[in-house]
């Protein structure tokens, strides 16, 4: 059978599997706490199954494989590593954020820190950071649907809007139910490519072997040494400085993210939270394995590329060229799924908070159920819509573009969220300031770095976490003593 | 003369540097967890 109907095929019966499973959603969602939520009535396994596939998004199926076919092992450093510890503090958020019972993040702050104002700035951050970051994913899925099904990218990223538009309307029912599914799909497909892969090299020492050896460029823009495939820090092509602070960037991003707090928020109980975010690190780390043989794997396979524009489109090609039929149609669906699983949530999660923390928040008068989906779901449309529009020029590397939009959740929502758990004397006026002190910070460093004033030696994270934790500290001291506003 | 150590084909120290952290990041949040209920269980 030719591969491109092959993979229309596959493609053909997940659309219609994926809109069965899917529109039960629809049915449960009633009101604001169903559609934003899910009535906080997660399980630990469906808990799981969302919190994975919205974890595992094309960043992690496209970008990390790619960056360690690129790369090596030093790419783990950076990226997969960072962001498990960030999951990690996310115990921390679960231990406590339940005695809040709220329907948004942005709730969070209003409640602790009595202030509307800041409920609806929050709000606007995740907004704007989500539509920037739904472009990864709707880049991701473009390239691998235009280079398998053979069309053009500009129509291949529209199917990925309909997908993601379609689940979001459904809320966190909807969202969860086909996470599941793509939970599934995306699982199979790194589980046997890995073992394709294996299979074909002749074992883990010997691709690490042929590994070692290989000192080619992948194409003319990326570059290593001998060895360096397997170096932490490929041969000094990355300093522990830049590994440090941009694994920083992706864990404290992780760590402050709406995304994966939401959920939590959304289990049945404190328990079940907890253990969602311990069994979804564990399937996580699992399942980044296969990724890293993948891309080590790949390399030995087809050690250069000359006709990739990004290390992005790596999965894509050896997909097509050196994948079995059967094989490869699977493979090509988990890569749609992950892509899919994380753009639906994170869309959900934007239109929650514009419609809740935004709308309702500062109009200042009670809507009907009725009401708050539609207005909702019109904010699903539209900021999938400017996602869309932006996608049509897409940023070149995931991996790093990713970590700049996730920097920014860092820097204005991690001292304001743990130290209003965790320390009586945060204030209102100590949030406000570390938020926007340490966006200001990040901002005055992309420019300076874009205009060639600075060269990146640290990820902007770093400069910009500081400044965000002394102000959160020192204001929130000076201001708790004057009027001890805590709540 | 420096001598690699390799398991499973790979660098000794990449194998800690990058294993090692890997695998300490994918079981820490279980390990803070019972860490905390250890500290709440104690406190009641």
């Amino acid at each position: 059978m030719n591969k491109i109907i092959m993979y229309m095929l596959c493609f053909t019966i997940y659309t219609i599997v994926f809109l069965f499973w899917g529109k039960n959603g629809f049915k449960k969602t009633n009101n604001a706490r169903d559609f934003c939520v899910a009535g906080n009535s997660l399980g630990l396994f469906t808990g799981v199954f969302t919190f994975t596939a919205t974890w595992f998004s094309a960043v992690s199926m496209q970008g990390v494989t790619g960056s360690v076919y690129a790369y090596g092992y030093s790419t783990i450093l950076y990226s997969v590593v960072g962001w498990l510890l960030g999951a990690s503090c996310l115990v921390f958020i679960a231990y406590r954020i339940k005695e809040y019972n709220i329907v948004t993040i942005p709730e969070y702050f209003k409640i602790r820190y009595n202030s509307k104002g800041y409920q609806a700035f929050t709000g606007l951050i995740i907004v704007i950071c989500y539509i920037l970051y739904i472009i990864i994913q709707i880049k991701g899925f473009g390239i691998v649907v235009s280079t398998l099904l053979d069309i053009d990218y500009n129509i291949a990223i529209l199917l990925i809007y309909l997908f993601v538009v379609y689940t979001s309307f459904g809320g966190l029912f909807s969202v969860s139910k086909t996470d599941t599914l793509n939970f599934i799909l995306l699982a199979a497909g790194i589980f046997l490519a890995a073992f394709f892969i294996i299979n074909d090299i002749g074992g883990i020492t010997l691709m690490h072997e042929k590994a070692a050896a290989i000192m080619s460029k992948v194409s003319p823009k990326y570059n290593i040494t001998q060895g360096a495939l397997l170096d932490p820090s490929a041969n000094n092509l990355f300093s522990p400085l830049m590994i440090i602070t941009t694994g920083l960037a992706w864990g404290l991003g992780t760590a402050a993210n709406p995304q994966y707090i939401i959920r939590i928020t959304a289990t049945k109980d404190r328990k079940t939270g907890i253990q969602m975010v311990c069994l979804s690190a564990i399937i996580l780390g699992i399942l980044y394995v296969g990724l890293m043989i993948i891309g080590i794997g790949s390399r030995v396979l087809v050690p250069e590329i000359s006709s990739i524009n990004s290390v992005d489109e790596v999965l894509p090609y050896i997909i097509n060229s050196k994948m079995a039929l059967n094989l490869s149609g699977l493979v090509f669906i988990s890569i749609i799924a992950a892509a899919i699983s994380t753009a639906n949530s994170e869309l959900l999660i934007l239109a929650s908070s514009f419609s809740y923390d935004i709308y309702i928040n500062l109009s200042q008068k009670q809507i009907s159920d009725e009401k708050f989906l539609g207005i909702s779901r019109i904010t699903i449309f539209i900021a999938g819509t400017i996602s869309l529009l932006l996608s049509i020029k897409p940023p070149e590397i995931l991996l790093i573009y990713g970590s700049y939009v996730w920097s920014v959740f860092a820097v204005s929502f991690l001292f304001p969220l743990y130290g209003g758990l965790y320390w009586k004397k945060a204030t209102k006026d100590g949030a406000i300031f570390s938020s926007i002190g340490g966006i200001l910070t990040i901002a005055i460093f992309y420019i300076l770095e874009v205009t060639g004033a600075y060269s990146m030696i640290l990820h902007p994270v770093f400069p910009g976490l500081i400044i965000s934790c002394l102000l959160f500290y020192l204001v929130s001291k000076a201001t708790y003593k004057k009027t001890g506003d805590a709540s | 003369m420096k001598v690699n150590i390799l398991i499973m084909g790979l660098p000794l120290n990449t194998l800690i540097i990058v294993g090692g952290l890997f695998v300490l990041s994918m079981f820490l949040p279980t390990i803070i967890a019972l860490i905390l209920k250890y500290l709440e269980d104690k406190k009641q």
